[in-house]
């Protein structure tokens, strides 16, 4: 090997990526040549240096900065999370408030009512068990047998909850529960 | 948003009532203990602080690469709270199939590119260097270590400015290689991901970076 195959190798060979042959043609290399030896030795020396330099931290005001900006950001757009959670909320709400509406109607007309309370709660099962945390609201294990006493009111204000985009942190977002919500400690 | 600073973790716990009536605490797995993956999950499931972690997992490391690659604190600085802004944009497309760290990386390395590139058509580059070695001139003197000889501390000082100005002299897309293989201790895998090239334009930029930095420094240490 010479020099200048010496360093066309030189990455491969400080990494440990020759092969044992052009590994040993390396070192053979290396001890016959005094250039090569003192080119390596300068790249050993100024890596080691390099290394040892003071790793940096953020300034002081750093996060109080990126924090403004991120509410500016959050002030103008939003979080995808949130707008996307935000909107698909919204269209629940709306189709709940109608389908509520449609079958108050109905029962006025006195046609049998399809239950808004059944329906609003099927929705609240989709929703993260954070959001329902965060509504403050009991928590009960599925198959559970909901209250009859819910009226068309107290699911549509949880409905309401459920659609905040602001997740307070309430944890256990991972572990996906299967609970449903009974509002307002009924 | 949480209080200040950025902080790593948070403790909260969670009360279930059960089927029978009793009560349940559950404690939330604190965002330390969680892999990066499983981070960017909880912030997509809508745990704003979630973010916090990732800021707190590497707003230094990406300070200190960026600061590398543009040899200016301050616009590095700059440039890293541009890196979260976009990570919080657009952290809801990102793959996560793929690293995080990956992609943060890959979003800092553009905006140093970027960067490098802006300066090259602006004069005020000139004048940005200029100051900076005048601020390293008359940086007060820093005492390193009191046991060692004067001509040592002389040694050491003049070598660690010998080697940050050869990095900095290094063409910008080897610098990038060489910052996030020789201080970043990434793999070329990584590099290739980062940088958007494949392994063989990795490899022989490394190399001519590494050739380059020893060449630099080599006559300096006789």
């Amino acid at each position: 090997m010479d020099c200048c195959e010496f360093r066309e190798n030189y990455s491969d060979y400080t990494d440990g990526l020759l092969d044992p042959i052009r590994k040993a043609d390396a070192r053979a290399h290396l001890r016959a040549c005094e250039v090569c030896r003192r080119f390596d030795a300068a790249f050993r020396t100024g890596i080691a240096t390099l290394r040892s330099l003071p790793h940096m931290d953020v300034s002081h005001g750093f996060g109080s900065r990126l924090r403004s900006r991120l509410r500016r950001e959050l002030a103008t757009r939003g979080p995808a999370v949130a707008h996307w959670s935000g909107a698909f909320g919204t269209v629940l709400l709306i189709a709940a408030m109608g389908f509520a509406g449609w079958d108050l109607v109905g029962a006025a007309r006195g046609r049998p009512g399809l239950g808004v309370a059944h329906a609003a709660a099927a929705v609240r099962r989709t929703a993260p068990v954070s959001w329902r945390a965060a509504a403050g609201a009991q928590v009960r294990r599925v198959g559970d047998t909901l209250p009859t006493a819910m009226d068309a009111f107290h699911p549509l204000q949880s409905l309401l909850m459920e659609t905040d985009p602001v997740d307070p942190v309430v944890g256990l977002t991972h572990q996906r529960y299967d609970v449903s919500v009974v509002w307002g400690g009924q | 948003m949480a209080g200040l600073p950025f902080q790593r973790g948070c403790d909260v716990t969670l009360a279930v009532k059960d089927g029978l009536g009793s009560l349940r605490q559950f404690a939330a797995p604190s965002f330390a203990d969680l892999t990066d993956a499983q981070v960017v999950q909880a912030f997509l499931d809508g745990r704003e602080r979630a973010f916090d972690e990732l800021v707190a997992r590497y707003q230094a490391r990406l300070l200190n690469f960026i600061y590398r690659t543009v040899g200016d604190r301050e616009r590095a600085e700059d440039l890293v709270q541009e890196v979260f802004i976009r990570i919080y944009r657009h952290l809801h497309r990102f793959d996560q199939s793929k690293k995080f760290s990956t992609w943060a990386y890959t979003i800092a390395s553009n905006l140093a590119k970027n960067e490098l590139r802006n300066r090259s058509r602006n004069p005020l580059v000139l004048f940005q260097t200029i100051r900076r070695h005048w601020e390293a001139d008359h940086r007060p003197l820093q005492f390193e270590d009191s046991s060692s000889r004067p001509d040592d501390l002389f040694h050491k000082r003049h070598l660690r400015e010998l080697v940050e100005q050869s990095v900095s002299r290094l063409p910008e897309h080897h610098r990038v290689v060489f910052v996030l293989r020789e201080l970043e201790g990434k793999t070329y895998e990584e590099i290739a991901d980062i940088t958007g090239c494949n392994l063989g334009t990795v490899k022989s930029r490394l190399n001519r970076a590494r050739n380059n930095f020893a060449a630099i420094i080599a006559p300096h240490l006789d």
